[in-house]
């Protein structure tokens, strides 16, 4: 060895991180602009920032109370609810591929999907007091049983102390499944709440105010900041557990916490947009190709990713009919689908 | 006075009603090479995950540097003792060589990621394994050989003071397995107490200080290498061993594969 190590590596690794950074950040900024600027009343981009600089600065010039109000009050909570969600589900789902070491690994994988869906069903097939539907509880019956789901998997995985993580995701299968047949029958015997409850499975962000937005923010905002603060963990999981544990990770406390972390996020995301199909999967081996697979990186940037990408199609489910919403998850799947197959079709060697 | 080393006291380790391990004594000590042999299932592995404090004793005790080890803190523990099993690794997809050198020097990173001086520390392992060419390569798409180069450039990332390796050479091409050996005898030499599980006798006896025969859960022999008695040896691993000179040094084959052709 002679001389001063080369640290170039390291600096030019960090550079493309900032530029990932950078460029994801103006594209999600610049996609959010697009979407709140779309819809039956135009809105320029001066109009937008002439209304945002009235919200901020009581100085600022006047602007019509009426584009006003279509901004703040409709377009702008959810073109945030979007974002919100689209990065909640990438984080997540960039943290499960990489706790299953499974690159088809996807935030639902664990009981989500099926304990949201159960309980959001069985919200909507009871009959509850209009009031409370009023006060969300579809949202939180979706919320609640996501996290009953993932629970319940977790503690069918674990043995003797220890979670085995094959057996999570076989017990997410099982629970997966088990989800599905009582949601199916939910529907199959209250036939006259099928459209609503396969809507809501669908996914849309058909919000007027900022409820959702309020109410799923914070557990999104500190799921994500815990699993970014697990990158570095997720990293060393991809080790056996054994090397994991002699490098100094406490293994069983970082496999829960991510499940938790995750589940926390999924949940928030589905229980506020339904299950949104692909956005989740795609978008961490999108972000893979720019960044590398360091978790700590990938995970950041799935986030801002995944909320560019759902601001996107949320906007494409808005305005590509003349007649009304598509459900957002028609779009994603349409577009992440064919990016899925692709994907399997270049890497057919590694996963066969 | 506390003695340096890692220190097994009468310890047995009972997993599900099996007795892995029973009665064992053994010291590592700093700077001296302990060649750990025995036939599959003899407990050669569960005794270097009982070392590395990977499992815990059913009986006895484990001492690091006369601090028992479970006592230290995962952190502590991986500041001070490497261990690793580099033929039973996966190899991380996506990876490259500096980030999989990074990721073992977890345990010195501070609360929140690797600072500078981990930078400086995973550039020189990697220069000193040779692997300056390497360094943005991922670990895929590198040979079985190159693979085992990033391990140890690792373990010598993670600067530890005693290293414990499981059967490192036994999925390498000759040359690649004694330039490891030469590397894990380089370690010992500069005073690493170093502890390697090995099939290969004849290796085990040209690099280690000492040898330490593992049969049916115990430890039947423990001696410098120079006064290891072939026959006993030999009849423990269920073969037959010659000796031969060469250069004037003791070097062990075994005999049961002449013949047969």
């Amino acid at each position: 060895m002679t001389g001063a190590p080369d640290l170039r590596a390291v600096a030019s690794s960090r550079r493309r991180v900032y530029a990932a950074s950078l460029g994801l950040g103006l594209l999600l900024v610049a996609s959010m602009i697009l979407a709140i600027g779309s819809g039956p009343v135009p809105i320029s981009t001066a109009d937008e920032l002439a209304v945002l600089a009235s919200r901020l600065d009581a100085h600022a010039a006047a602007v019509d109370p009426r584009l006003a109000s279509i901004l703040l009050d409709i377009r702008l909570p959810r073109v945030l609810l979007a974002a919100v969600t689209g990065a909640a589900l990438a984080t997540a789902g960039a943290a499960l591929q990489g706790l299953f070491r499974n690159p088809l690994a996807d935030p639902y994988l664990v009981g989500v999907s099926s304990g949201a869906s159960v309980g959001a069903i069985l919200a909507m097939t009871v009959t509850l007091p209009p009031a409370l539907y009023a006060a969300g509880a579809v949202q939180l019956a979706a919320f609640v049983g996501a996290i009953v789901a993932v629970g319940v998997a977790l503690l069918l995985a674990r043995v003797g102390g220890r979670t085995s993580v094959p057996s999570l995701l076989l017990a997410g299968v099982a629970v997966t499944a088990i989800g599905g047949a009582a949601s199916s029958y939910l529907l199959f015997s209250r036939g006259d709440r099928l459209f609503a409850a396969y809507a809501w499975l669908l996914g849309s962000f058909n919000v007027s105010d900022w409820s959702l937005f309020d109410r799923i923010a914070l557990p999104v905002l500190a799921g994500t900041i815990g699993l970014v603060a697990l990158g570095p963990s997720l990293d060393l999981l991809q080790l056996d557990e054994d090397a994991a544990t002699a490098l100094g990770l406490r293994t069983e406390r970082t496999k829960l916490a991510v499940v938790a972390c995750a589940a926390l996020t999924t949940g928030a995301a589905v229980s506020a947009a339904g299950l949104i199909a692909f956005v989740g999967l795609v978008t961490p081996h999108v972000i893979r190709m720019l960044v590398g697979a360091e978790h700590r990186p990938l995970l950041l940037l799935s986030a801002l990713g995944g909320a560019a990408f759902m601001v996107l199609a949320d906007l494409a489910a808005r305005t590509v009919l003349p007649e009304g919403d598509l459900p957002v998850g028609v779009v994603t799947a349409a577009v992440g689908g064919p990016f899925f197959l692709a994907l399997l079709w270049s890497k057919r060697g590694r996963l066969g | 006075m506390i003695e340096p080393g890692i220190t097994i006291r009468s310890a047995s380790v009972v997993i599900g009603g099996r007795t892995l391990l029973s009665g064992v004594e053994l010291q590592l000590r700093p700077g001296e090479l302990v060649a750990i042999v025995g036939r599959n299932g003899a407990g050669k592995s569960t005794l270097l995950r009982l070392l590395a404090g990977l499992l815990r004793p059913s009986r006895g005790e484990v001492a690091l540097d006369g601090r028992p080890l479970r006592a230290y803190s995962a952190r502590e523990r991986a500041q001070r003792l490497g261990f690793l099993a580099p033929s039973r690794l996966p190899v991380p997809a996506g990876f490259t060589v500096r980030q999989v050198v990074g990721l073992m020097r977890f345990g010195h990173h501070s609360w929140w990621r690797a600072t500078g001086a981990d930078d400086v520390t995973v550039a020189a392992a990697i220069a000193g394994l040779g692997l300056d060419a390497f360094v943005e390569r991922r670990l895929e798409t590198l040979s079985d050989g190159e693979r085992q180069r990033v391990w140890l450039a690792g373990l010598l990332a993670q600067e530890t003071a005693y290293v414990l390796l499981d059967e490192p050479t036994s999925h390498l091409d000759p040359p690649h397995a004694i330039e490891s050996l030469q590397t894990v005898r380089s370690w010992a030499t500069a005073g690493r107490g170093v502890a390697i599980v090995l099939h290969d006798l004849d290796a085990a006896l040209a690099i280690a200080d000492r040898l330490v025969l593992v049969d049916a859960g115990r430890i039947v022999l423990d001696e410098p290498v120079a006064s290891v008695a072939l026959d006993v040896l030999g009849h423990r691993l269920g073969v037959r061993l010659a000796e031969v000179a060469l250069d004037g040094r003791r070097r062990v084959i075994t005999q049961d594969l002449w013949g047969v052709q």
